[in-house]
């Protein structure tokens, strides 16, 4: 009986002194550490604005979808000072300013590419957009009925605008290999040369065309999107590759966080008022 | 005196302005007992199949008889393709025209925006990229299924399913062979037909006694069914489309009048009354058969030919929705800022022909997808334009279904002898 209770009393004796030593800070691994240590989160986001996910209001103030993320994860993590770097370029510049350090975490609407899997690990999405075309309904009745327009996309040919070092450059040639594709510098840009007839469609997730045929005015009569149900375009947070605890953590946040929102609901919430 | 009363086209046009006032005024009162607008339009249809029969059959018989047959087919071909030639380019012309697409504005075309967008049927959005078994399937109209469906496999099951052109088909053959038996097999038959022919006719007659009350309230519901924006939006293409039928209109009581030899052109209106108001009030060109060749009698014009030539054109004569469609691609071009050149401008002229004649046996909104035999050949976009011909459909088809019965009265009467001398020389 006498041996029981000295067994009990060694296993909470051991139990209490795990428990102490998980709030103990040298064991919290390398990575989180710094971070702790530093009290301040560096996240990348691209110079465009990308609304609803970050984007300057009417305010002034810098809002959106990716913003509320990165101000929830500095205060989960008792950070004060979240610095939101708007230096990048493109999208893949979101990627090198991880990959080299230059930021701890991109929540940039980064899509999950294997070209950038190798430079960066990736969270687990939290939110999955599919895949569009928006085309010029002109050039389209040129180039196919409307029985065919479906058979037609299949076997795409014609110009296809993209923003350039975009994932959707790499998603142009697997999907649509007969297509030529013609790079743009911004989203405006690439709609723009479809609005004009000068590319036959504009490629990028649906949340992005909604956007742009809830906003212009004749978009019903001259344009017309075409949702990809099969293709998806799966939003992940892109963390440095030696950060693993980090990843651990971002992922576990989502999971809690669970964020569950399409692109309509998205868009209701942030942009209209 | 009361049946007198009940077919006044004085009774009849205030009948139509109280059914106006009262969709007016009552919407959802209106949308209820629309019903029995419909019972009425249902019991004026229900006759109009066997006296289509009937008369095709027994007017042709007799014509395959007679030792001018070779005369009065000729004139019946080069009439036929006259007047649809002339309604083409008149469509056209009247597009080019009158612009009703071009300069529009931009809340004109904010409005017509969101209705395409609103729509149920701008749902056609989504895909499998990988996976072609999930497409849905969208019709196809192609001239070629229009020929391929001509010929019934089953005459009664084109009968009791009410396939217009299969029926007249029939009927043609039908009544050609009849016209090659002997007489003595022959008389039967044709005894038969006429009989009918006049107890349906006796029917109808009876039913053009209710017309005040049926058109009160398929006009009230009508009315009340109607969405105001979008018509603001379109007023400009229902302004030119409604201006080219009443030029086609006028066209049409000239010849009448001309060819009937009436002194006075009113009492020739009077007289086709009847037909005006039902196409107008049913949308339904069929229901207006009866009545067109009773005005046409009473105009005493030889009854032989036209109760052969009215059913015939009805049929085949889409007068109004060649004038629409030459019409609607014109505006469809012009929204899209399209120049036409000659040629494209000829595609519109016989496009517009054959898509309006492929319309035969079908109606309303059933009819307005044929408008892509033209625009395909353009290169113009069908889809959401479509939405919004469909949504002004409910104000443009009563004038479509007046044209195509009004415009065959004239053609009839182009064709047919009159028993006084034409050309009003008695």
């Amino acid at each position: 009986m006498k041996k029981f209770a000295s067994v009990g009393v060694f296993l909470c004796v051991v139990s209490m002194f795990l428990c102490s030593q998980i709030v103990e800070d040298k064991d919290i691994p390398a990575d989180m550490k710094a971070i702790l240590s530093e009290k301040t989160l560096v996240v990348a986001m691209t110079a465009t604005d990308q609304p609803p996910f970050y984007f300057i209001n009417d305010e002034g103030n810098l809002v959106g979808f990716d913003v509320d993320i990165a101000r929830k994860m500095a205060k989960e993590l008792g950070i004060t000072r979240l610095v939101i770097n708007r230096e990048a370029k493109s999208f893949n510049d979101v990627v090198s300013m991880v990959a080299s350090g230059k930021a701890d975490l991109a929540i940039s609407k980064l899509s999950r590419t294997l070209m950038r899997a190798r430079y960066v690990k990736f969270s687990t999405p939290y939110i999955v957009l599919t895949q569009g075309l928006l085309f010029n309904r002109l050039q389209l009745a040129r180039y196919t009925s409307e029985e065919n327009v479906r058979s037609f996309i299949r076997g795409f040919e014609g110009k296809i605008g993209v923003i350039q070092s975009s994932s959707y450059v790499n998603y142009a040639k697997e999907n649509f290999p007969k297509a030529q594709i013609v790079e743009y510098p911004t989203w405006d840009a690439v709609v723009a040369a479809v609005v004009a007839g000068d590319v036959l469609a504009a490629y990028r997730d649906d949340l992005e065309i909604r956007k742009i045929m809830d906003s212009l005015p004749n978009s019903a009569l001259t344009l017309k999107p075409m949702y990809f149900t099969d293709l998806t375009d799966p939003i992940a947070i892109a963390v440095k590759s030696d950060n693993t605890q980090l990843l651990s953590w971002v992922n576990t946040f989502l999971e809690i966080q669970a964020y569950n929102l399409t692109s309509d609901e998205l868009i209701k919430k942030y942009l209209i008022k | 005196m009361a049946s007198k009363i009940l077919k006044n086209p004085f009774v009849i046009l205030l009948s139509i302005a109280l059914g106006v006032a009262f969709g007016f005024y009552n919407k959802g009162l209106a949308i209820q007992l629309g019903v029995i607008g419909d019972m009425y339009l249902s019991f004026f249809q229900m006759s109009v199949i066997p006296i289509l029969i009937t008369a095709i059959v027994s007017s042709l018989a007799q014509l395959m008889k007679d030792k001018n047959v070779q005369k009065y087919l000729i004139r019946i071909v080069f009439v036929f393709l006259a007047v649809l030639a002339l309604t083409a380019a008149f469509g056209t012309a009247l597009g080019l025209v009158g612009k009703p697409g071009s300069d529009l504005g931009d809340k004109t075309t904010a409005t017509l925006n969101r209705i395409i967008k609103t729509s149920s049927q701008n749902q056609d959005q989504e895909m499998a990229l990988r996976n072609p078994a999930g497409d849905s399937v969208a019709k196809k109209t192609s001239l070629f299924d229009f020929f391929l469906h001509i010929i019934p496999s089953n005459i009664f099951t084109s009968l009791s399913s009410g396939r217009i052109l299969e029926i007249v088909f029939f009927s043609i053959i039908f009544g050609i062979a009849v016209g090659f038996l002997k007489d003595s097999s022959s008389n039967f038959l044709l005894d038969l037909s006429k009989s009918l022919l006049e107890a349906f006719q006796k029917l109808i007659n009876w039913t053009m006694y209710g017309l005040p009350f049926g058109l009160f309230f398929l006009i009230g519901k009508q009315i009340a069914e109607v969405g105001v924006d979008i018509f603001v939006a379109m007023i400009k293409f229902i302004v030119v489309f409604y201006a080219g039928g009443g030029i086609l209109f006028l066209a049409c009581t000239i010849i009448v009048w001309v060819r009937s030899g009436e002194r006075n052109p009113f009492k020739v209106l009077h007289e086709l009354i009847d037909p005006i108001v039902i196409s107008f009030a049913t949308r339904n060109s069929f229901a207006s058969l009866p009545a067109s060749i009773q005005s046409l009698t009473a105009l005493r014009f030889d009854p032989k030919t036209t109760n052969l030539v009215f059913p015939l054109g009805l049929t085949i004569l889409r007068f109004g929705n060649i004038l629409y469609f030459a019409l609607g691609a014109c505006f469809v071009a012009q929204i899209y800022g399209a120049v036409l050149p000659t040629q494209a401008i000829l595609v519109i002229v016989v496009g517009s022909l054959f898509a309006g004649t492929a319309t035969a046996g079908s109606s309303g909104l059933l009819t307005l997808p044929m408008i892509s035999l033209i625009l395909d050949p353009l290169g113009l976009p069908v889809e959401s334009i479509l939405i919004v011909f469909m949504a002004i459909d409910s104000l443009i088809d009563p004038m479509r279904t007046f044209l195509i019965v009004y415009a065959n009265i004239a053609t009839t009467t182009l064709i047919a002898d009159n028993e006084r001398s034409t050309f009003g020389a008695k």
